[in-house]
């Protein structure tokens, strides 16, 4: 929660995420090749997450409400 | 009637023992408000989880000590008791059914409905959730409130002292890791 610290790795993917998650699917890809650039484990882990937001289960109650 | 404006007083001051006090009163407050509720309604009438938890919060005192965090704190552990007596339920119902009905389920056993569609989806979510709560406690006590109480966003977002459009990104979030955790489970 600190500000000051660097963020955990944690931290990182749920704000990356958050960012992504506005931009429109077309300009994702591009989103994520500039913000993970090498980072394998991080691009794959955020397009699972991005994934499962557009098309979740709907073992959770819907975005509304 | 025990209040817990006192307790919530040794919470703001960080007393780690006021924090382990608070939930198992908020859990025999609930289940006493409950079993009042099933004893005063026609059988198969459900009780909304939202309803409980707030009847809980004006009959503990909560509204005496309403700063924004005792409320947090009030509400965290409701939903950390409502989890607990929702996930007590469903184990208990599927050892009723291994047990070929054997084990005989309790005649007062409370109607509050599942935010599951069956026990065992909800105890698979459950184990998802203390997770991600390990990771991340802030986002997994809104899922909790969201899943276990049955909270709106708005109702979710004062209980936690934040933003609404903070509660819907933390969602967004807390619910695409939780689906990505569950697909990955062996079914």
């Amino acid at each position: 929660m600190s500000n000051s610290a660097m963020p955990s790795p944690q931290e990182r993917e749920a704000a990356l995420f958050a960012l992504a998650v506005e931009k429109p699917v077309a300009e994702r890809p591009a989103f994520l090749q500039a913000v993970c650039g090498a980072d394998s484990a991080l691009r794959q882990r955020l397009e699972a997450l991005l994934a499962a937001h557009d098309k979740p289960d709907e073992l959770l109650p819907a975005n509304a409400l | 009637m025990s209040g817990i404006t006192q307790l919530l007083g040794r919470l703001a001051r960080d007393d780690a023992k006021a924090a382990e006090e608070l939930l198992p009163l908020v859990y025999d407050e609930l289940r006493r408000i409950a079993a009042n509720k099933m004893a005063n309604e026609a059988p198969g009438h459900t009780l909304q989880p939202t309803a409980l938890v707030h009847e809980a919060w004006l009959r503990l005192g909560g509204p005496e000590a309403p700063s924004l965090q005792n409320r947090a704190h009030f509400f965290s552990a409701a939903a950390e008791a409502m989890r607990r007596i929702l996930i007590e339920r469903a184990r208990r119902r599927i050892a009723a059914k291994r047990g070929g009905g054997a084990v005989q389920v309790e005649l007062d056993e409370i109607e509050i409905p599942s935010p599951a569609a069956d026990d065992d989806q909800l105890l698979a979510m459950n184990e998802a959730l203390e997770k991600f709560a390990a990771l991340d406690p802030r986002k997994a006590e809104l899922v909790k409130l969201r899943y276990f109480v049955g909270m709106s966003f708005d109702e979710a977002a004062v209980a936690l002292g934040i933003a609404v459009p903070t509660a819907k990104q933390w969602w967004a979030y807390a619910r695409a890791w939780l689906t990505v955790e569950l697909r990955a489970r062996p079914r």
